[in-house]
C-alpha cells in the first residue's frame, strides 16, 4: 500500500529535470552531486579517466534520469531533506527493486511494491538498488517470467532490462552498494503479474524463492488531455 | 473442569451458536478476476504448499494443469475456487468497511498432536484492500504468564505462511488464497474460535507502525549517551560503557496504545528502561517511561506495551542500566488497539493423537547405520511440517535423517517413504500403516556400490554449518552434530565443514584443527575455513582445509585478512594446509574475447575453449596467478600455492576448461568435489564430491593428502572412475594414479595402456561414454551401460611427447590426471593453452587489481608479475 503510492509518486522524471543547472543553490547543487555519486558508482573507473568524461557522463546522467516519472516530487522530496538518513529514506523510497548478492554470489530480488501503474507501450525507469557482498563485477540480468505459462516462459509482453548504455551500466561495480536503472515496457493492457528473476551469470541465482520477486503491474492507455 | 474454564466453555458455546447463524447466512456473491493474474497468484500459492510441505497432490495438480490453459475469466475464476475451495478452513469476505465476514470453509477440520497441519484461507476481496489478513485466536494465547484457568484453552498455535513466494499483504484481487498452519498440543476434540481481520484499513488495529531490521545498518538507531553501537552479522551489537547508557530512533505514528517487541540477548542482569515522546513535547520525561526485567543468558522476546498520549515521534532505549553487552536481533513497533473489527468464526477441531515410529536402519553387513527418508501421507504432504523444522532437519529440505533407534511422531494414518542412503544406494520406497501403537520402520540399506569397500573413500571438501540457505537466527547456524548427521545420511565419509563469513565467529569455536569429536568412524567431520566474505574473497573465494590455525594472524576474526589471496596461500601453506579456489566457474562464464589464432580448436563440449573470462567472479579467478607460485610448506621447502581445483559444483565445461590448460601449461593441479552446501545447493550434502583412494584405515591425514596428490576422482555420486592406472607393456612399468607423484617416465615415444574400472548408474539413459582425454582432448572412448554393473575398461595410446592423460564422463565424473614424461621435457599440452593462461592473467589483473588493498598493491603487483614472466618464459620455451 505504502510502496504502490510510492511508485506513483516517486520514480516519475519529466523534462523538467534540471538538476544540474549551474543555477542551483550550493545546498541543492550538494544533494544532486549524491545522488549522481550514489547512481553512478558503477562508472568510477570511467570517471576517473578525465574530467571531460565525467561531464559527458553527467549529461547521459540526466538524459537518463529524465525518462523517470513524475520526478518533481522525487525533487520536492530531496530538497527537503535535511540529515543524510531522511536523504537515503527519499531514494530508498524511489527503488523499485533491490537486488543483494550474498558473499558466495547468489543473487536475491526483493521489492516491496504490490502493484506497478504503466502506461501501454511506453517504456518506463525505474531504480535498482545493489548491494553487492561478494564485489563481483559481471552483468546483472533480470528477466520478466509470466507465471501464468505453463511452464513459466519469459514474458512476450513485458520487457524489462537494466539500461546499459553510456550512463547506466548492467555491470557491477564491484562496490558495496550501486545503483542501476530498470526499464519496463508492458505491451498488454491491464492488470497482469510478472515474476522478475535475476542472476549475475548463470546458475548464480540464489536459491529457493529469493532470486525471484512477484509484482502485480496494472497497464492502461494513455489518455491524451487527461494524463 | 475448573468453575472458570466451564464459563468459559459455556461462553464459547453460546459464541459458537451465534455464529452458526452467520454461517448459514454466508451467500458469496460471484467475482470474476483477470485469468492472467489469478493464475499466477494460485502458481505462487502451489509453490508455497510445496514449500511448507503441503503440496497440490496428483488429482489437483492435473485439474491444475485444465485450468492454466483456459483463457476466460469467468471459468478460470469458478475453476480455480473448485480446485481449492476444498483445502480451506475458512472464506473470509472483506467488506468496505468493519469486519470481515467469515464462513467455516470445507475443510476437514482435523488437526494432529504435537504436530502442524497446513490450511488455506479463501479471501473474497471486492474492495480491493492490500493490508495484511491477521488471523487470530484467543486458543494461540501464549501459555507463559497465562492464567492458570485458560491454560486448558490455550491449546494451538496459528502461524501465516507470508514468505516468498507469498507476499505479506493481500493483493487486492477480488479472490486470494492465503495459507494458515495450526498446530496442537493436544489430541481429542477442541473448541477454538478463529479471528480475521485486514489491516491497513481505516480504524485499522494492531498494524506495524514500524520494524527495523540489521542486515544492512543500524536501521535509524544511533548512539545517544554512553553507548556503542555496531551493525555487524545481522545484529545490532550494543555495547554500555556507563551506568546511563541509551540509543534512540525517530519513528512517527498516531498516539494510542502500543507495544513494542524485540528479540535480543544479554549476559547482563537487572532491568532495562524504554522512553518515548511525541511531536508537541519531544524530548524523554520521566513520566513517559517504562521498565522491563534482562532475561540473562539467553535469547529473549521482550515485550513492552505502552500508551502514547499524542503523536509518536520518537523512543529511546536504555537497554542495560549499568556496563555490559546486548545483541539485538530486531525491532517491531505494534500499534496496540484492537478494534471491532475482528470476525470470530468458531471451529471444532479433531486432532489425531501421534505415534511413535522407530526406525529399525541396518547397513549392508547388518550394522546399524543411518538413512535418509522422505516421508509423505496420502495426500503427499510432507512429514515433519517443512516449514517448521529446526535443527537437525532443515527446512529447506523434504527429507530428513534418522539413525538406528531414533524416532519420529506421526499421526495415524498410511505413509509412504522413500528410503536411502546417498547416491551409492538404491531408492526404496516404503509403504507405512501407522496406528495408536508404536511402530517401527524396518530399512536395509541396499547398494549398487560401494566404493569404500575398494579403498576409495567419498568426501566433500565444501559444505557450511551457517550462511546461505541456513537460518542465521534464532541460532548462528547449526552445530557439528546436525553436520555430521547430514553426512551419514549421505554415506559421505569426509565432510569438510568450512567457516566463512555468515556467523564466523560464532562458527569458528567448532574448529579444533583436527577431526571433529562428532565424527564416528568412517564418518570424519572437519572444520576449516573458506575465505568467502572477507579477506581476499572479491579475486575468488578459496578452501583452506587441514589448517592448524584458523585465523589469520594480526586479529581473532575475519576482518583483518589480506586482500590478495596468495598472501592467505602463503599463510595456509606454511602450516600444511591444502587449498584450492572454490566453485570455480563463477567469474568465468562470461567472455572478453577469444584468444587470437584458436579458431577452430575447441573440443568436443567446448572442452577445451579459449574464450578468454572476464575473471568477474568469486571462483576459479586469482587462481590464474596463483597457480604459477610456490610457497614454503611446513617443512620450509617450496610446494605449490594451489593444490587442487573445486569442481563438479558449477556449470562443468568453465570448470573442467581452466584446469585443462593450467594442466597443459604444465602445472600439476588436481581437481577435487564439492557441492558448497548450502549455497550452490541445499538439496543435500555430497551432491558433487570427491572419491580419494586411501590405504588402510581411513583418517583424514590420509584423505586429504590423497586429495593433493591426485590420488582420487571426482564425481556426482552415480558415476565411478576407480583405479586408474598406466602401464607401459614394454618398459615393464605400471603407475597407479597419486602414487609415485602420478608420473609414468619414458625416454622415448611410448604406448601406453590406461586401465579402470567403471561402473555407472542412471535411469535417465542406457550408455554413457567413458573418454580418454590427452591434453584436454578426447582421444579414445568406451561404452558404459548405466545398469551399475562395474566393467573394466582398457585405453591404448601412443605418446610421443610429455602428456597427461585422464580419464572423463561428461559431465558426471572425471579422474585427476596421470602424467607420462617423455625425455624428461616438460609438459605442455598445448602453447595455446599457455596463451590462454597469460591472456587470462591480464584479464584478471584488470579485473580483480581494484580489489586488493592498497597496502597491498605492491605485493599484488609483484605476484602478477612473477606470473606474467611465468607464463612468458614457458611460451619462449616452448616457442624455442
Amino acid at each position: 500500500m505504502k510502496k504502490e503510492g510510492m511508485v506513483n509518486s516517486m520514480i516519475c522524471f519529466r523534462n523538467s529535470f534540471n538538476a544540474f543547472d549551474k543555477d542551483m543553490s550550493p545546498l541543492r547543487n550538494n544533494i544532486w552531486n549524491k545522488i549522481a555519486t550514489l547512481l553512478i558508482v558503477g562508472l568510477v573507473p570511467s570517471i576517473v579517466d578525465g574530467a571531460e568524461t565525467w561531464k559527458q557522463e553527467r549529461r547521459e546522467l540526466k538524459k537518463a534520469l529524465s525518462h523517470l516519472d513524475n520526478f518533481d516530487r522525487f525533487r520536492n522530496s530531496i530538497r527537503s531533506s535535511r540529515s543524510a538518513l531522511q536523504f537515503q529514506n527519499v531514494v530508498n523510497n524511489a527503488v523499485l527493486l533491490t537486488v543483494s548478492i550474498n558473499p558466495e554470489a547468489r543473487v536475491k530480488i526483493n521489492t516491496d511494491a504490490e502493484k506497478l501503474f504503466l502506461r501501454l507501450n511506453e517504456t518506463q525507469y525505474f531504480l535498482v538498488a545493489v548491494n553487492n557482498a561478494a564485489g563481483i563485477t559481471a552483468t546483472l540480468n533480470l528477466t520478466a517470467f509470466n507465471l501464468a505459462a505453463n511452464p513459466p516462459t519469459p514474458t512476450g509482453w513485458c520487457e524489462i532490462s537494466i539500461v546499459n548504455s553510456r550512463s547506466f551500466t548492467s555491470r557491477l561495480s564491484g562496490y558495496g552498494r550501486q545503483y542501476m536503472l530498470l526499464s519496463i515496457t508492458s505491451s498488454s493492457a491491464g492488470l497482469a503479474e510478472i515474476r522478475i528473476m535475476g542472476d549475475a551469470g548463470q546458475g548464480t541465482q540464489d536459491l529457493g524463492f529469493r532470486a525471484t520477486a512477484d509484482i502485480l503491474i496494472n497497464t492502461t492507455e494513455r489518455e491524451f488531455g487527461r494524463d | 473442569m475448573t468453575k472458570n474454564l466451564q464459563l468459559l466453555v459455556n461462553l464459547m458455546v453460546g459464541v459458537a451458536s451465534f455464529f452458526a447463524i452467520e454461517r448459514l447466512v454466508w451467500s458469496e456473491q460471484p467475482v470474476i478476476v483477470s485469468a492472467q493474474p489469478l493464475i499466477s497468484q494460485v502458481h505462487r500459492v502451489a509453490e508455497a504448499l510445496e514449500v511448507v510441505g503441503a503440496p497440490l497432490n496428483e488429482g489437483e495438480m492435473e485439474l491444475w494443469s485444465q485450468i492454466r490453459v483456459l483463457e476466460d475469466d469467468a471459468e478460470v475464476t469458478k475453476r480455480v475456487q473448485k480446485l481449492l475451495d476444498r483445502r480451506c478452513l475458512a472464506y473470509v469476505d472483506i467488506q468496505d468497511k468493519g469486519a470481515p465476514r467469515v464462513a467455516a470453509g470445507p475443510a476437514t477440520a482435523r488437526l494432529l498432536e504435537q504436530g502442524w497441519r497446513t490450511f488455506l484461507v479463501k479471501v473474497v476481496n471486492r474492495p480491493g484492500r492490500t493490508g495484511r489478513l491477521l488471523v487470530e485466536s484467543p486458543n494461540a494465547q501464549p501459555l507463559p504468564h497465562s492464567p492458570a484457568d485458560q491454560v486448558a484453552s490455550r491449546w494451538m498455535q496459528i502461524s501465516s505462511f507470508e514468505g516468498q513466494p507469498l507476499r505479506p499483504n493481500l493483493s487486492g484481487l477480488p479472490l486470494e488464497y492465503r495459507i494458515i498452519q495450526i498446530y496442537s498440543r493436544n489430541s481429542g476434540t477442541k473448541s477454538s474460535v478463529l479471528e480475521f481481520n485486514i489491516s491497513g484499513g481505516p480504524d485499522d488495529d494492531r498494524e506495524l507502525i514500524r520494524q527495523w531490521r540489521f542486515s544492512e545498518d543500524a536501521d535509524g538507531w544511533h548512539a545517544m549517551n554512553q553507548i556503542e553501537l555496531k551493525h555487524e552479522r545481522e545484529s545490532l551489537w550494543i555495547n554500555s560503557t556507563g551506568d546511563d547508557p541509551f540509543m534512540g530512533a525517530e519513528v512517527s505514528s498516531r498516539g494510542g496504545p502500543m507495544i513494542l517487541r524485540f528479540w535480543a540477548h544479554t549476559e547482563t542482569e537487572g532491568i532495562g528502561q524504554f522512553f518515548w515522546w511525541t511531536e508537541d513535547r519531544p524530548e524523554a520525561t520521566a513520566d513517559r517511561q517504562t521498565n522491563f526485567i534482562l532475561e540473562p543468558g539467553k535469547e529473549h522476546l521482550y515485550e513492552i506495551p505502552f500508551f502514547v498520549d499524542g503523536n509518536l515521534k520518537g523512543i529511546r532505549l536504555d537497554p542495560l542500566v549499568k556496563p555490559g553487552k546486548m545483541r539485538l536481533d530486531w525491532v517491531d513497533l505494534y500499534s496496540a488497539n484492537r478494534s471491532d473489527n475482528w470476525a470470530k468464526l468458531p471451529l471444532d477441531f479433531d486432532v489425531v493423537p501421534a505415534t511413535t515410529v522407530r526406525f529399525r536402519i541396518a547397513d549392508l553387513d547388518g550394522t546399524p547405520g543411518f538413512g535418509r527418508f522422505e516421508i509423505r501421507d496420502t495426500e503427499g504432504r510432507i512429514y515433519p511440517a517443512q516449514s517448521k523444522r529446526l535443527a537437525p532437519d532443515f527446512f529447506f529440505q523434504r527429507h530428513i535423517y534418522r539413525g538406528d533407534g531414533e524416532t519420529i511422531s506421526l499421526p495415524a494414518g498410511k505413509y509412504s517413504i522413500v528410503c536411502s542412503r546417498g547416491p551409492e544406494t538404491f531408492p526404496e520406497q516404503k509403504t507405512l500403516v501407522v496406528t495408536d501403537k508404536p511402530t517401527e520402520l524396518a530399512y536395509k540399506v541396499n547398494r549398487w556400490i560401494d566404493p569404500a569397500a575398494m579403498g576409495w573413500w567419498s568426501g566433500d571438501h565444501h559444505i557450511h554449518a551457517a550462511g546461505c540457505l541456513h537460518y542465521q537466527l534464532p541460532t548462528e547456524g547449526v552445530e557439528p552434530e546436525d553436520m555430521i548427521r547430514h553426512t551419514m545420511g549421505e554415506d559421505l565419509k569426509v565432510g569438510c565443514c568450512l567457516t566463512w563469513g555468515p556467523c564466523f565467529d560464532y562458527q569458528k569455536r567448532f574448529f579444533t584443527g583436527a577431526e571433529s569429536e562428532t565424527s564416528r568412524y568412517p564418518y570424519i567431520l572437519r572444520y576449516d575455513v573458506e575465505v568467502s566474505g572477507f579477506g581476499s574473497h572479491m579475486s575468488g573465494h578459496l578452501n583452506l582445509l587441514n589448517l592448524s590455525q584458523q585465523i589469520y594472524p594480526g586479529g581473532e576474526s575475519k576482518d583483518h585478512w589480506p586482500t590478495l589471496g596468495l598472501s592467505t596461500l602463503r599463510w595456509a601453506k606454511r602450516q600444511g594446509a591444502v587449498c584450492g579456489p572454490a566453485h570455480s566457474a563463477i567469474g568465468l562464464m562470461t567472455t572478453v574475447g577469444r584468444l587470437p589464432g584458436t579458431e577452430g580448436k575447441d573440443g568436443p563440449n567446448r572442452l577445451p575453449n579459449f574464450d578468454i573470462p572476464a575473471y568477474d567472479g568469486i571462483g576459479a579467478n586469482e587462481f590464474i596467478m596463483n597457480v604459477t607460485h610456490e610457497v614454503p610448506g611446513s617443512d620450509g621447502s617450496l610446494v605449490p600455492a594451489v593444490d587442487f581445483i573445486s569442481t563438479m559444483n558449477t556449470p562443468r565445461v568453465e570448470e573442467w576448461n581452466m584446469w585443462y590448460h593450467v594442466l597443459n601449461a604444465g602445472f600439476r593441479i588436481s581437481a577435487s568435489g564439492e557441492t558448497d552446501f548450502p549455497c550452490m545447493s541445499g538439496e543435500r550434502v555430497g551432491i558433487g564430491r570427491v572419491y580419494a583412494q586411501v590405504d588402510g584405515r581411513l583418517t583424514f591425514d590420509k584423505w586429504i593428502k590423497s586429495i593433493s596428490q591426485g590420488r582420487s576422482y571426482v564425481s556426482d555420486g552415480y558415476c565411478h572412475l576407480l583405479n586408474f592406472k598406466a602401464t607401459a607393456p614394454h618398459l615393464n612399468k605400471t603407475v597407479q594414479l597419486g602414487i609415485g607423484g602420478s608420473e609414468l617416465k619414458s625416454d622415448g615415444p611410448v604406448t601406453v595402456n590406461f586401465d579402470l574400472t567403471a561402473a555407472a548408474r542412471y535411469t535417465t539413459t542406457d550408455t554413457m561414454d567413458v573418454e580418454l582425454i590427452v591434453n584436454g582432448y578426447p582421444v579414445s572412448s568406451k561404452t558404459l551401460k548405466t545398469d551399475g554393473l562395474k566393467k573394466d575398461l582398457s585405453f591404448q595410446h601412443t605418446l610421443t611427447e610429455s602428456s597427461w592423460a585422464a580419464v572423463r564422463v561428461f559431465p558426471n565424473a572425471h579422474t585427476n590426471p596421470i602424467y607420462v614424461v617423455i625425455n624428461d621435457k616438460p609438459i605442455v599440452g598445448s602453447v595455446d593453452s599457455v596463451r590462454w593462461c597469460l591472456a587470462g592473467l591480464e584479464q584478471c589483473w584488470k579485473a580483480k587489481q581494484p580489489t586488493y588493498a592498497k597496502a597491498e598493491q605492491a605485493d599484488a603487483r609483484a605476484a602478477y608479475n612473477h606470473a606474467r614472466n611465468v607464463y612468458k618464459n614457458m611460451l619462449n620455451q616452448a616457442q624455442r
